[in-house]
């Protein structure tokens, strides 16, 4: 699987969240690098709180932002966020009961998932955010 | 015994109307299942639905029982998916209709579980999968129930989503904001982060001071604060009561 990349057109016009975006970009090849070298459970399952750890916090500093009322698209980018917290949960779980988990898989969920986010549902709230002067 | 009456009727009918089949009728319990005896693609969703008008139709019977200075019925709903054998069972004179199965138990644990966490519906996790794009749900626990050995997750059914064919049922939409402020709370919790857990479960507590769940996990965590837990401990709650 290719490393993700950041590239200025993933810009929302908004500094704070891009600075974000390109964290978790890093912070997924950081997983992504660690299964691929065969890391152990240890180092895979740092990486893997690292980058959960990140995307709550980037959640949040995202929800800040959004108005209820005026963003069209908040209950799809809200269940995007909780789909996304979701998941990582399950894994976390699976992991954490010593379960045997599909590391290789989980990685390509959570490139989907961020390229998908950062690509497509994060650009609707900068469309958005333009749109009302705020970006 | 009117009471009673008037409390099977309202639940019956929001099971009948959501295609459900009533099973039984157990002291003042009500079994159903779904995709049974006629097979249905939805029928998790239906179910979910089904819940969540129970839900509502006890709160509406409940309004009626305080105007009228009675004591309220508290509705507790579990609901799961899996595997049942489904028939009629008994004897040559005495048959029923009925569904038989760790699965079937495992709703009924469920349901007994809404007493421990004072939520109203609590859902398994094959029954969040399988319908999360059309409901709410906010992670409660993960739970070892009495009779089983397997640690399992559960849910709190909150309602369905806003932009969903079940608008009847759905939650509000500031719900989805605290939802998804709660599920970052949780993931805080179980990966052992307690100073921002609690800082999290605080503000979530304070939003909506009438959630005892909410309180429940400002207390666990202030406790595992105070003992100093490490990574190495497990968000497992064994339970040895039904």
């Amino acid at each position: 699987m290719a490393e993700l990349a950041w590239s200025d057109g993933l810009s929302i016009g908004v500094a704070e969240v891009d600075a974000q975006h390109k964290r978790l970009i890093g912070l997924v090849n950081d997983v992504a690098e660690a299964v691929r070298a065969g890391a152990g459970r240890d180092i895979a399952g740092a990486a893997l709180r690292n980058l959960c750890d990140y995307a709550v916090e980037h959640f949040a500093s995202e929800e800040a932002l959004m108005d209820p009322e005026s963003y069209p698209e908040y209950d799809m980018h809200l269940g995007q966020h909780m789909d996304g917290t979701t998941r990582a949960l399950d894994f976390l779980q699976a992991f954490s009961q010593g379960e045997e988990v599909d590391m290789a898989q989980f990685v390509a969920f959570l490139s989907d998932w961020v390229v998908h986010h950062v690509m497509e549902v994060d650009q609707t709230l900068g469309r958005h955010l333009r749109s009302r002067g705020a970006a | 015994m009117q009471a009673m009456s008037e409390y099977f009727q309202a639940v019956g009918q929001a099971i009948l109307d959501s295609g459900g089949t009533i099973d039984k009728f157990i002291g003042d319990a009500v079994m159903a299942f779904w995709n049974a005896p006629y097979e249905s693609s939805d029928h998790v969703e239906q179910a979910c639905l089904a819940a969540l008008r129970v839900a509502r139709a006890s709160e509406e019977l409940n309004a009626r029982r305080a105007a009228a200075g009675l004591p309220l019925l508290r509705t507790r709903v579990g609901v799961h998916t899996g595997a049942a054998v489904v028939g009629n069972l008994g004897s040559a004179d005495r048959m029923d209709y009925t569904a038989l199965g760790a699965s079937v138990n495992l709703a009924s644990r469920l349901e007994g579980l809404n007493k421990f966490y004072a939520t109203r519906i609590l859902a398994s996790h094959s029954v969040r999968d399988r319908t999360r794009q059309e409901f709410l749900f906010r992670s409660v626990d993960v739970v070892v129930p009495k009779g089983t050995s397997d640690p399992v997750a559960v849910f709190e059914l909150v309602g369905a989503m806003p932009a969903s064919r079940f608008a009847e049922v759905a939650a509000p939409r500031a719900d989805l904001g605290f939802c998804s402020r709660w599920e970052r709370a949780v993931t805080l919790y179980r990966t052992a982060q307690w100073d921002r857990a609690l800082g999290e479960f605080t503000a979530l507590a304070q939003l909506h001071p009438d959630d005892k769940l909410a309180a429940m996990y400002c207390t666990r965590t202030q406790r595992l604060l105070k003992n100093k837990q490490g990574r190495d401990w497990k968000a497992i709650k064994r339970f040895v009561n039904k």
